[in-house]
């Protein structure tokens, strides 16, 4: 059985991801793909908007896998860091809402 | 008789064989049948059957073609995701090349390795699931790449812990905790909060672990910033990232065994941990902190029973802990009990006869009790158990059929007069109905509890008054009494409680509410009233005062620590009610004491 706060954010995942119709298995499924699509978009959307010296700089960070200094290095370099992914996950819902419409 | 031989007779047959005419006649409306529906019973078994398979086809096919829409728009949306993601790789290499092939080259390999939980984790700290309000953070979602138990951005290395500890699930264990600490940290919006377990813990991370999410913050009101006394400290932050340990509960023991094994972790060299620098020295932590192994047994001893965790109620008995909770630092440096059954806030209260530890009452003087003198009062015929509720232990009360006199030549007092031949022994905490009178010019009023114990003596319980002995008041005790009472702000202001208690307006006085399970400051001017905290607390010194801040909105908590009166961070609403209802209210804290709270006056 699925726990049932688990259960209620893939529930709401899925609400707005418009796939809540689908059977539990199946709405997992497509928000685990979305989750590495949304997570490309994002990151991509906030490398955008650095220099290239900077992109380096965040390349080895990410690496690094050092999640503080992520996000001290986004906070000083992209104040609105937050914003600006909210925005690219945002447009990827969107598209994937439209695209389900077809 | 021979009994006519048994007929083999198989399900459908009952069913459709030689079907009653009453039946067959009834109208089923089925929209149009592929096979006609006699109402004849012409048909044989044979027949019917055939009749029954082709409308079961006919519904399978239904059902067999939504299942296959279903998994058209499964198969579809896949699809997209997977040539979605293959667009925005080529735009990555297009736009970024080789500078920062490595972030997503990262990405992918390391989410491929995530569970479907904590997959689903990565979308939540993307902002998916909360209609967009919520925090959408990129350095949330890598922290499911990393090494989760060592990082602490977010808070999240103690929620992760905590939780994961607390999660009895077995397979979802480590990612319902993530989920759990992801959801918090990210500043969930209230209608997500609502949806999940733990929203007393979540309601604290917001407060304290996201400073930056001013949507979910709540700021410490303002508290007097008016100095009455120099032993009086204004109120500092003590907001602290609490050490990511925990003690859970083992069966049969009790808190005080829990406490110590935080005391364990705290001082494992191992673990390197410091105490806090703005720690509050009040705190939990930081008693635990200071304690040594000497010390350690009283330290924790006092802590389990201090009425602010909660462990012990004001009713003797204590909160029962069950074997999922456990207990933890909270960002205030104290302690906090948690778990699957206090996820909603609420307290379970043990049943009378379940074994309680056997500590004193927090609110029990530190003298036994045995030995408070009770001033011709019997003694009561229940016997009273351990741990002793407050309104049992509190100094002894004179009733209100003792006026307490003071002869015009203070500071000495003399008499105690008693207008009843007969006094029966008093009913915890019952406040004299009205306030005994002064009986002379010079005659401070002195309430019965704040008389030193030994000045009240046991007298014959015949006798009308009660000539105590000189030597049990000093003069510098009565001095001290005198000009609070002598020299009020103003002409006292009478408010009648509910309870029938006359609370002067301009006067501060220190009151207990019903059941005394607090205590409050009210009246007079904030300087007044933290010079009567002081001087309460200063008798008092294991009791906590309430009184209200600057702003006469907020309640907040006074302590006396090393001789010093000590404000606290304004007591917060506590449990689920608690939370939702500061959600309503847009205000967590607890307003300021009110009236009619007050059941007896204490000072």
């Amino acid at each position: 059985m699925i726990p049932p706060m688990q259960d209620e954010l893939t529930a709401a995942i899925a609400t707005d991801l418009g796939i809540a119709s689908l059977p539990i298995e199946e709405q997992q499924t497509l928000i685990m793909q979305f989750g590495e699509v949304a997570l490309k978009a994002a990151t991509l959307s906030v490398v955008e908007k650095l220099s290239e010296e900077k992109r380096s700089e965040f390349a080895k960070l990410s690496e690094s896998g050092d999640v503080l200094a992520i996000k001290t290095f986004l906070d000083r370099e992209i104040p609105d860091h937050e914003n600006i992914v909210k925005a690219a996950v945002a447009e990827e819902i969107k598209r994937f809402k439209e695209f389900q419409a077809k | 008789m021979e009994q006519p031989p048994k007929k083999d007779i198989k399900a459908e047959e009952i069913l459709i064989n030689e079907p009653d005419e009453e039946v067959v006649n009834l109208e089923i409306p089925i929209n149009e049948p592929e096979v006609p529906i006699t109402t004849d019973n012409e048909g044989t078994p044979k027949e019917w059957r055939e009749k029954l398979r082709g409308l079961v086809d006919k519904f399978t096919s239904v059902v067999e073609g939504g299942k296959e829409k279903v998994n058209t728009v499964f198969e579809k949306s896949k699809e997209y995701l997977t040539e979605r993601r293959k667009e925005l790789d080529e735009k990555i290499i297009e736009s970024n090349g080789s500078k920062t092939e490595g972030i997503f080259r990262f990405i992918g390999e390391n989410y491929n390795k995530l569970s479907t939980r904590e997959k689903i984790g990565v979308g939540i700290a993307l902002g998916l699931g909360a209609g967009g309000l919520a925090t959408a953070s990129v350095p949330a979602a890598f922290v499911f790449f990393g090494g989760i138990a060592t990082q602490r951005v977010f808070g999240l290395a103690s929620s992760f812990l905590k939780y994961e500890k607390s999660m009895q699930d077995g397979k979802w264990k480590k990612e319902k905790a993530m989920g759990k600490a992801v959801v918090y940290s990210a500043g969930m919006t209230l209608g997500m909060m609502a949806l999940v377990e733990g929203v007393k813990e979540g309601t604290e991370w917001l407060s304290h672990h996201w400073p930056s999410n001013s949507a979910d913050v709540v700021h410490a009101p303002a508290v007097s910033s008016v100095a009455p006394h120099e032993n009086i400290v204004p109120p500092a932050s003590h907001s602290i990232e609490p050490p990511p340990i925990m003690a859970e509960a083992e069966a049969g023991k009790g808190y005080e065994f829990m406490v110590k094994r935080l005391w364990e972790q705290l001082h494992d060299p191992a673990n390197h941990f410091k105490l806090p620098a703005n720690a509050d020295p009040n705190s939990d932590i930081a008693k635990l902190f200071k304690a040594d192994a000497d010390s350690i047994d009283g330290v924790v001893h006092n802590i389990a029973r201090d009425t602010q965790h909660g462990f012990f109620n004001a009713d003797g008995t204590s909160v029962q802990i069950d074997t999922t909770d456990h207990l933890s630092f909270g960002t205030d440096g104290q302690i906090h009990l948690a778990g699957e059954a206090s996820h909603s806030g609420f307290s379970v209260h043990a049943p009378e006869n379940s074994p309680v530890t056997s500590t004193p009452h927090p609110e029990a003087p530190s003298a036994p009790v045995e030995k408070e003198p009770v001033a011709h009062v019997e003694k009561p015929a229940i016997p009273i158990k351990e741990p002793l509720p407050a309104p049992l232990v509190e100094k002894p009360i004179i009733p209100e059929e003792i006026p307490v006199s003071l002869p015009p030549e203070a500071p000495i007092p003399q008499t105690v007069e008693s207008p009843q031949p007969s006094v029966e022994p008093p009913a915890p905490f019952v406040e004299p109905q009205a306030p005994p009178e002064i009986t002379s010019n010079a005659e401070p009023f002195i309430p019965a509890d704040e008389l030193p114990a030994q000045s009240v003596e046991p007298a014959p319980s015949s006798v009308e008054t009660y000539d105590a002995p000189s030597e049990h008041l000093s003069e510098q005790q009565v001095a001290q009494e005198i000009p609070k009472i002598e020299e009020p702000s103003a002409a006292p202001e009478i408010i009648t409680n509910k309870f029938g208690l006359e609370i002067p307006k301009n006067v501060p006085h220190i009151y207990a509410d019903e059941g005394a399970k607090h205590l409050f400051v009210y009246g007079g001017s904030p300087t007044e009233r933290a010079n009567m905290i002081l001087k309460y607390l200063t008798d008092n010194p294991d009791k906590v005062v309430y009184g209200a801040d600057a702003n006469g909105e907020n309640r907040i908590p006074w302590h006396l620590v090393e001789g010093k009166a000590v404000p606290e961070a304004p007591a917060q609403t506590r449990g689920f009610f608690g939370w939702i209802g500061s959600i309503f209210s847009g205000n967590s804290f607890i307003e300021a004491p009110k009236p009619d709270e007050f059941q007896k006056l204490i000072k």
